[in-house]
């Protein structure tokens, strides 16, 4: 047997190639958050059916593999207070100041209806696809299968306003065969979240999913007028074996991190559009990164908005849940001196509770502030939970509370068009920009 | 002693390992260096024109070189614009329609987080520049820096259908900076929006944008291939879209019919010896039933169709037509044979799908990008 000199320099220089290697196994691992590459979570922004408009959603195994679904639905809607019965008309709302000198149904002026009550209700369905498959429903008539339908007929709506359309949709066991993705329950406003799972139901990497949200204008009628906006899902991309069955890391090494902020080119708001002189809206619609089926979570968005001569103005503010800015409305983006701006969005500051029960420390002015299973008592939350909720310390988030980092935001923009002869529209995700040095966690724990 | 031949085989292997995971597949979401609009429209006649839009994210002046690419075609008798040998009719005498390629490149100085932006059918010069210095006022905006030298040209023709490539490159040489290696990080730093406006409805995309991964600042940029030689993140092998089959009723919009456009461009293209390498795309289109029909079409330096008629000259029996399909929604997976390919879809709502003046509203969205294997043969650009 011979035995083997040992040479220093080449054993350091074995060691220095090998941390190469492992450098570069790291860098094709780099997941990342992206709307033109496939992920195993897909997620649609903004999402909208409020008789105003609807939205159609596409989804696309791309793989050759079945991919199994299990989506959340969360509807971020607000309702004025002030709202005259709902046979009536309701008002909804983005902000309290959405709620002033609104239009009562005999033509009146309403000086105050507001506050604005933020809803937040998620929803969820489940969905096979088989290899390659793509898929679509309708937010607010959902989809049944009808193997009856055949080949080339058009999509057609049964006595429980469902839409019915030739195609191949398969249960998961959950839901039964012929599973069906249900109707939105009344106006929507919000977002949707596709996860891959297993055939059990637990979290799957397999990056196989990407989609399409297409946001359809609606005439008086109800009929679709066929003004479009459509944009890419966002797609995160996974590897290995998730840790939780049901609950996301996106830390890099799990799930693909947040962009650590965002940036949007688009037209000043109030302004013309150049070619066909129709007057620009500008709506940022913003989510945030973390998630979870127990509270909505809170989100600090931080807008800083440059114009053309390279002035920045700052805005933006704490929103839950689903954050629909209105450009003309924010100190960033309104009242511009050029036409053609770029906005950055990040999440700063505040926190969000991570874990905790309200011991009485947490203020409130009605149920809704102390989340799911909470009363408010006395201007007290009792019960229910914390998590969500904004915190700067941990003694923020009551009893067993832990206050997490901010959450990361994902966009949408959209700029409206009226006037000109065609009231028009387009949207796009916001530019994805680095990536983020904090975790989030997207959880659908409770939903199985 | 061990053996020196065994040590090198296994360097070169950590090397290789190493080199080939910098290869992905692109996305078009960060700031990038090099962004392609692989759509620009404009028809002054019927009101259609095309609003771009290029930022720089960074907070230090940038440059970008950029490239118009006039894809129409013209007629051999006439020399005007065609889309097929019918249009070049003069007094009973035809002419062939023959597809064109016709580059103008120009520069665009940005300062600070500046966003420009300008309508294909004006341009932007002179005293439309926001940032414009002079004798009197030689720092006109918030920051230092000024937009002298540039000068973005109108689209050299109307009707046009063409792309823009836009580079950050370094404004003494227009070529980009050497970077990477043990030199300085590369300029990553443009985004990019196109908005083509029809009437009044819009249309509005994303730039595809490349990251720079090294430069050895010379003309010729290495898109993809080789990771050790690679200058930009790599072209699509695949583009994936997602799609409404064409004359599907709307689920929404009900009697109106879906009708989508593709447009399709080479990553590879040469400005200095005015080649177009031919590219073949091949189109694999699955169904909601994963039924699977395929075709495939030669590029000609921009591929810009409806979907029904990539395949026939018949729109209801294109493999892209409901009746052909069967199914509302489908997925196509294109190939490009022979070079990367960029490209944007654009769906539309019309009474009579085949009849492009019945549109009624009109939206883009970016394709899906796949890449396969790690060192592809790479796409070049080949400047000036």
């Amino acid at each position: 047997m011979r035995l083997l000199e040992r040479n220093p320099r080449l054993s350091g220089l074995m060691l220095g190639l090998a941390v190469l290697a492992l450098a570069g196994v790291r860098a094709q691992a780099q997941l990342e958050v992206t709307s033109t590459r496939p992920g195993s979570i897909a997620i649609f922004p903004k999402v909208i059916s409020d008789g105003t408009r609807d939205t159609i959603i596409s989804l696309t195994n791309t793989t050759n593999m079945m991919a199994y679904v299990h989506c959340e639905a969360t509807n971020g809607i607000g309702e004025c207070a002030g709202s005259p019965d709902p046979a009536n008309q309701t008002y909804y709302c983005n902000v309290d100041e959405d709620c002033l000198n609104v239009t009562d149904p005999n033509g009146s002026t309403v000086a105050n209806a507001g506050p604005c009550e933020v809803r937040w209700q998620p929803g969820d369905y489940d969905l096979v696809l088989t290899a390659q498959q793509p898929t679509f429903w309708r937010v607010s008539t959902g989809r049944v299968q009808d193997p009856n339908l055949n080949s080339g007929d058009s999509c057609t709506t049964n006595g429980a306003n469902q839409t019915l359309c030739p195609g191949f949709f398969l249960g998961n066991g959950n839901n039964g065969a012929g599973a069906n993705i249900p109707g939105a329950s009344g106006a929507f406003r919000g977002e949707i979240r596709c996860f891959q799972t297993d055939m059990s139901g637990s979290l799957s990497t397999g990056n196989a999913l990407k989609g399409e949200a297409i946001i359809e204008a609606l005439n008086t009628d109800g009929s679709g007028a066929g003004l479009l906006s459509a944009y890419n899902s966002l797609n995160v991309e996974g590897q290995g074996t998730p840790v939780s069955t049901d609950t996301a890391n996106l830390n890099g090494s799990e799930y693909a991190r947040c962009p650590d902020s965002l940036t949007i080119d688009h037209l000043a708001p109030g302004e013309t559009d150049p070619i066909s002189g129709a007057d620009v809206e500008v709506e940022l619609t913003f989510i945030p990164c973390t998630y979870n089926t127990i509270n909505p979570t809170s989100m600090r968005v931080a807008l800083n908005t440059y114009d053309q001569m390279e002035v920045p103005r700052s805005g933006g503010d704490i929103r839950t849940c689903w954050a629909n800015y209105r450009g003309s409305e924010d100190g960033a983006t309104a009242n511009r001196d050029t036409l053609y701006l770029r906005t950055t969005a990040a999440a700063a500051q505040s926190g969000n509770c991570s874990a905790g029960v309200p011991d009485g420390s947490i203020s409130c002015s009605s149920d809704s502030d102390c989340g799911r299973g909470g009363v408010c008592f006395d201007n007290a939350c009792q019960g229910g939970s914390t998590i969500g909720r904004t915190c700067a310390v941990d003694a923020n988030c009551g009893t067993g509370g832990v206050c997490g980092p901010p959450s990361g935001i994902l966009g949408v923009a959209e700029t409206l068009y009226d006037g000109g002869g065609i009231p028009g529209s387009s949207a796009e995700v916001a530019h994805l920009v680095g990536t983020r040095g904090d975790d989030d966690t997207m959880s659908t724990a409770g939903e199985f | 002693m061990l053996n020196k031949w065994k040590l090198a085989s296994f360097a070169s292997a950590i090397v290789v390992m190493g080199a080939a995971a910098v290869s992905a597949a692109p996305d078009h979401d960060n700031p990038s260096g090099l962004l392609m609009y692989p759509k620009i429209e404009v028809d002054l006649s019927n009101n259609v024109d095309t609003r771009l839009h290029i930022s720089n994210t960074s907070s230090e002046q940038t440059m970008a070189h950029c490239f118009y690419v006039n894809a129409n075609s013209h007629c051999t008798n006439t020399g005007g614009v065609c889309e097929s040998f019918a249009d070049c009719n003069d007094n009973g005498v035809f002419g062939a329609c023959v597809p064109g390629w016709i580059e103008t490149n120009f520069d665009i100085f940005f300062t600070s987080n500046q966003p420009i932006g300008w309508v294909a059918s004006a341009g932007l010069a002179g005293d439309e520049l926001p940032c414009r210095a002079t004798f009197l006022n030689p720092n006109p905006c918030f920051g230092n820096g000024s937009n002298n030298g540039t000068r973005i040209p109108p689209i050299s023709e109307t009707p046009f259908v063409g792309e823009l490539k836009c580079i950050e490159a370094d404004p003494d040489t227009r070529l980009p900076v050497p970077c990477g290696g043990t030199g300085p990080a590369c300029a990553n730093n443009l985004t990019g929006h196109a908005a083509i406006t029809a009437g009044g409805d819009v249309a509005s995309y994303h730039a595809a944008g490349l990251e720079a991964l090294q430069n050895d600042g010379s003309t010729d940029l290495i898109i993809g291939g080789d990771p050790a030689a690679a200058e930009y993140e790599p072209c699509a092998e695949v583009l994936v879209m997602d799609f409404v089959f064409d004359g599907a009723v709307d689920p929404i919009g009900d009697p109106l019919q879906a009708s989508s456009e593709l447009t399709l461009i080479p990553c590879t293209q040469d400005f200095r010896g005015r080649n177009t390498p031919p590219i073949t795309a091949q189109f694999l289109v699955y169904n909601e039933f994963e039924q699977r029909l395929s075709t495939s079409r030669r590029l000609e330096c921009l591929m810009d169709s409806p979907i029904s008629a990539i395949d026939t000259g018949d729109p209801s029996r294109s493999i892209f037509s409901v009746d052909v399909g069967g199914t509302v929604t489908g997925q196509a997976r294109i190939r490009g044979v022979g070079g990367g390919l960029a490209g944007v879809a654009m769906l539309a709502t019309a009474t009579d799908f085949s009849d492009s003046t019945t549109r009624v509203g009109r939206s883009a969205y970016a394709l899906d990008t796949v890449v396969e294997t790690a060192d592809s043969a790479p796409d070049t650009i080949s400047l000036p």
